[in-house]
């Protein structure tokens, strides 16, 4: 009897553990998931399934409809394979470039939000440096979505079998030489947001703190 | 009902409420019982209950009533014990687990900690029309990291270039 007791006690004892640690260990395994599945979503550009390639490469000719002649096929066939090795070394430059955009762009809004917290505390209205910093904030978003496109077609280019496919080859180029020209444009967007727009709001509030500085001080002289 | 009081089960459990017994006290079991002499001073004693006659069918003798009786008293306690130890144990590691679990939820929902930790009268007192200098300086210096010309070239992906 006593060992039937214990036998039932050690069993519950182990099914309690088991109740505990499957959802610890299944909460674990969620978290592990989801970030490779983060990592698959934020990596345009990253190798991906033959399918998806496949998919993304139809759609672009697709959209831009291209009709090769024959001798342009051959030409493409015979060149495309040396040209895949100049678009592993773009691809390469490319992550590079990703990596110091981001660093730029985040330290101007962070500069700048702080700016924005220290003139409030100030008693400084901030409202519309603060909008622009809102609308900075997307120009440097919608620039990270053409990046992204802009990575995804190199790499899509550099991986494909070029010979086999030498239309979706060349949509594949024309889509990234697009993307390239407006990444340029985009970029040189935000450069001129923030010098031409954002540097005189700056002004006008570096007048607007310093006068505001003057009267304390005078306050404080006739006090 | 005194006699009832007196009987050898409860003498075995209780042996300090029967100071009036004439009778050797519990020994360990392995200690034997003589039969001769609790049944010389007072019969009572050894005369089981009416309902211990009932239920032990194989008590024959008044040693093995003793026996019987007596064994429990040295081997109950572990007995008891011994499907707890598995039990606390299911229970601490139970509890480890549910604590790396909410610590684990707590990480994964912590916001994350404010960049400035300046109260409101610190910032105050910090910004300056020179701060605001300091910002467009080292705007002026980030925007010169990059370059659109650069990073952008036109003939990246000219024909030429690729050799197509």
């Amino acid at each position: 009897m006593n060992r039937k007791i214990t036998a039932l006690t050690t069993a519950g004892a182990f099914a309690l553990v088991i109740a505990v640690g499957v959802p610890v260990l299944a909460h674990y395994g969620e978290d592990h998931s989801s970030d490779r599945v983060m990592a698959q979503t934020t990596e345009p550009g990253s190798r991906s399934s033959p399918e998806e390639l496949r998919a993304r490469l139809q759609e672009r000719k697709d959209e831009l409809k291209l009709r090769l002649s024959n001798a342009q096929k051959t030409r493409l066939q015979a060149r495309c394979k040396n040209a895949q090795g100049k678009l592993s070394a773009v691809e390469g430059r490319i992550q590079g470039i990703e990596t110091s955009r981001n660093e730029v762009y985040g330290n101007l809004v962070g500069h700048l939000t702080e700016l924005s917290s220290k003139l409030k505390a100030k008693g400084i209205d901030t409202s519309q440096l603060d909008m622009q910093i809102v609308q900075l904030e997307e120009r440097i978003a919608a620039f990270k979505t053409e990046f992204a496109e802009y990575k995804q077609a190199v790499a899509d280019l550099a991986e494909m079998d070029c010979e086999a496919d030498p239309e979706a080859f060349k949509a594949a180029l024309e889509d990234a030489r697009s993307h390239r020209k407006t990444l340029h444009e985009t970029g040189q967007n935000i450069r001129k947001y923030v010098t031409e727009t954002i540097k005189l709001t700056l002004a006008v509030l570096r007048a607007e703190l310093a006068a505001k500085a003057g009267t304390n001080s005078n306050n404080d002289k006739a006090n | 009902m005194e006699e009832n009081n007196t009987s050898p089960s409860q003498e075995t459990r209780e042996p300090q409420n029967t100071p009036i017994l004439d009778v050797q006290p519990p020994t360990p079991a392995s200690t034997p019982v003589r039969s001769d002499v609790p049944s010389a001073s007072n019969p009572s004693v050894v005369a089981p209950p009416p309902d211990e006659e009932q239920t032990s069918s194989s008590s024959t003798t008044e040693t093995s009533t003793l026996d019987s009786v007596k064994q429990p008293v040295a081997t109950v306690p572990h007995k008891h014990y011994a499907p707890i130890v598995p039990i606390i144990v299911a229970l601490i590691i139970a509890a480890i687990l549910a604590v790396i679990t909410v610590l684990s939820f707590q990480n994964t929902n912590a916001p994350e900690p404010a960049k400035n930790t300046q109260t409101p009268t610190q910032a105050e007192a910090a910004v300056t029309p020179e701060s605001i200098d300091d910002t467009s300086a080292e705007i002026d210096q980030a925007l010169g990291g990059v370059d659109e010309s650069s990073d952008f070239p036109e003939d990246a992906l000219s024909d030429q270039t690729l050799g197509l």
